[in-house]
């Protein structure tokens, strides 16, 4: 599953980026911290799905609720989330970094500080709210069978 | 199942007949698999009698599009109504000439001095000049004239063709009009005692039929006008004259239904003719009550009359579901309601609802034929409603919040409480639209209509049943 969600993010992010290398496997001098990607590629996963049940299933699918916009709604709060839960992964990875002190030397700055730049954040946060939008536009095709209200929504096929 | 013949006499036929389609599309359950109407009234363009028939052949048009097995779960439209194959639909025409004036009729000009002066004696200027084309204009005595004729038209024949043993007739009629006050005895004596010279198919079966009948007292006023023939002063006399009569001289009727109502309020004085459209009145409602007991009980023997009358149980001026009796609660609640509604729906909501996932399959049915017929039944539906409320009448029949309320849809029925989940509920049309956009609703108007517009019309007709049952505590 590793290889598999590192794949998916490389179509959305530079997987030189810093904040994507970090969070991969990481192994100095015996001392390992294992992959987050798999945590984060399922966390999106498991998000994207439960919003798509929540609007083609319960609690929402409603009949007012159901044109092309409302979809688009979910859309956006489902990215908005995986992208927020992103910034909670990248703080512990860097807890977890800053706690095993091999580690830490290995990727400490010459006056001993370590961060990941902003910007890498967002470009982790941005990619992981694509692949969320990826996971949910899946589970709307398969979801939308089961609809009582939206089964048109967003598209009738 | 036996057919039940309703012969319904006059105006007040007209209207009762029109209350009970109301009811049977509504879905009141009544015991007979067929209705056939037979409508005599000599006022041809009679407006109550126009609107009836109307009504009736939307009626039979949305009945043909339901499948009628067994596993029907929707009671509505589930009885048929038979046309005979009258040449003006349900309406038996009179014989004889009755397009003309009572003395033309008698042929008043060829008969000899002494029957001119019997004839004198027994009806005035006035009786002879009346013109027939708007009916008997509140002369009984005229209609018993006219009125013994019909039993050797085709129609009669007709009738007599289509009568199986077993088969039920029932008479509705008023006792302080016209037509209906005539007819009644006149109508009663010709099916127990048919002439066999007149070679009525299943004579017997008809002569030894159960028969039943109501007969309406009055319970409405007329304006005063001294331009018409017709004043209500004269309704309490000729309605003592007519049961004088009754009492010695009505024989032969298995079970006789009384109604009327002392709480008189005031119609339009139209002596006839396409003016003489009376508002619906609670009156006609519960004497279609009586149609419905009548068909879902026995009475089987005419040598002793069983009486009947009819009452509520709290005697108020603006009756609710509530003021009913236990019975009539129970016959009319539910499927009062989910008619209404179902109504309300089809004017207030469906037009908005084009987009829902639902209509996709029926969009070609919009503005169809079928589409036209159940658009005009349901307004016919709420109009008759609305005129049961009107404040013209002295006694109001008022269940129902006609009104638009679209924050609180399902608290149409007064007195009725709605179901909600810690005080909350969703109680606008987009639970209306849920419902119809379950995938049950549309497995089982599969079932139910016969083609696409039958499916159309079953799948709304299950929607409103489910929502109501989950929505409306009775």
């Amino acid at each position: 599953m590793n290889s598999f969600f590192i794949t998916i993010y490389r179509w959305f992010c530079d997987s030189s980026l810093d904040a994507f290398k970090y969070m991969k496997r990481i192994d100095v001098d015996g001392e390992m911290l294992s992959s987050m990607m798999p945590t984060i590629g399922w966390t999106a996963l498991i998000i994207s799905v439960l919003m798509a049940v929540a609007f083609y299933i319960w609690p929402i699918n409603h009949p007012r609720f159901k044109a092309w916009w409302a979809w688009m709604i979910m859309i956006a709060i489902n990215a908005a989330i995986n992208f927020g839960l992103t910034f909670a992964f990248l703080s512990n990875r860097i807890a977890s970094i800053k706690n095993n002190t091999i580690i830490f030397d290995e990727f400490a700055d010459t006056n001993g500080n370590f961060s990941i730049a902003m910007i890498n954040q967002i470009s982790l946060a941005t990619a992981n709210a694509c692949v969320s939008i990826l996971f949910f536009c899946g589970a709307s095709l398969i979801l939308t069978w089961f609809s009582s209200n939206c089964k048109y929504s967003p598209f009738r096929a | 199942m036996p057919k039940l013949y309703i012969f319904a006499i006059g105006g007040t036929g007209s209207r009762v007949l029109r209350a009970l389609t109301m009811l049977m599309a509504s879905g009141v359950k009544i015991n007979t698999s067929e209705i056939v109407p037979i409508i005599i009234d000599p006022d041809v363009a009679c407006g109550d009698k126009t609107d009836t028939v109307n009504l009736m052949n939307q009626y039979s048009r949305l009945y043909d599009t339901q499948a009628q097995d067994g596993n029907r779960k929707v009671e509505a439209f589930s009885t048929k109504i038979t046309n005979l194959g009258f040449p003006t639909d349900y309406v038996m025409p009179m014989g004889g000439k009755t397009n003309s004036s009572f003395g033309d009729y008698m042929q008043f000009g060829s008969l000899s001095d002494e029957n001119r002066a019997l004839v004198n004696m027994l009806f005035s200027d006035e009786n002879q000049q009346t013109d027939m084309t708007i009916g008997f204009t509140g002369n009984p005595n005229i209609g018993s004239v006219v009125l013994n004729q019909f039993s050797e038209s085709e129609e009669f024949t007709l009738f007599g063709n289509s009568f199986a043993p077993g088969d039920k007739i029932f008479i509705v009629s008023s006792i302080f009009g016209g037509t209906g006050a005539s007819g009644f005895p006149l109508l009663l004596k010709n099916l127990r005692h048919i002439n066999p010279s007149q070679q009525i198919p299943n004579a017997a079966a008809i002569q030894n039929a159960e028969i039943g009948a109501i007969t309406v007292l009055p319970y409405f006023n007329v304006e005063s006008d001294n331009k018409s023939v017709i004043s209500s002063d004269t309704f309490i006399s000729k309605t003592k004259s007519a049961l004088s009569y009754y009492e010695n001289n009505l024989n032969g009727l298995n079970v006789l239904y009384y109604i009327g109502d002392r709480e008189r309020g005031q119609q339009e004085n139209n002596e006839g003719g396409a003016e003489q459209r009376n508002e619906a009145h609670f009156i006609e409602l519960a004497a279609a009550l009586a149609i419905v007991d009548f068909a879902n009980h026995s009475y089987p023997t005419s040598q002793t009359t069983c009486y009947k009358e009819f009452g509520i149980q709290d005697n108020i001026n603006d009756i609710t579901l509530r003021n009913l009796g236990s019975v009539t609660y129970t016959q009319l609640a539910r499927p009062l309601t989910e008619f209404t509604l179902f109504s309300k729906y089809f004017h207030e909501k469906l037009p908005e609802s084009m987009s829902q996932q639902w209509i996709s399959d029926y969009s070609t049915l919009i503005g169809s034929p079928i589409y036209d017929d159940i658009s005009q039944l349901t307004s016919s539906f709420i109009r008759w409603e609305r005129e049961m409320e009107s404040n013209h009448h002295a006694r109001r029949f008022t269940p129902f919040i006609l009104d638009r309320r679209p924050s609180d849809v399902f608290g149409l029925a007064k007195g009725i409480p709605t179901a909600s989940a810690f005080g909350v509920s969703a109680s606008n049309w987009d639970l209306f639209n849920h419902y119809l956009n379950k995938g049950e609703q549309s497995r089982l108007a599969n079932q139910h209509g016969k083609n696409s517009e039958g499916k159309f019309l079953a799948h709304l007709l299950l929607g409103t049943q489910k929502v109501v049952s989950k929505k409306i505590k009775f």
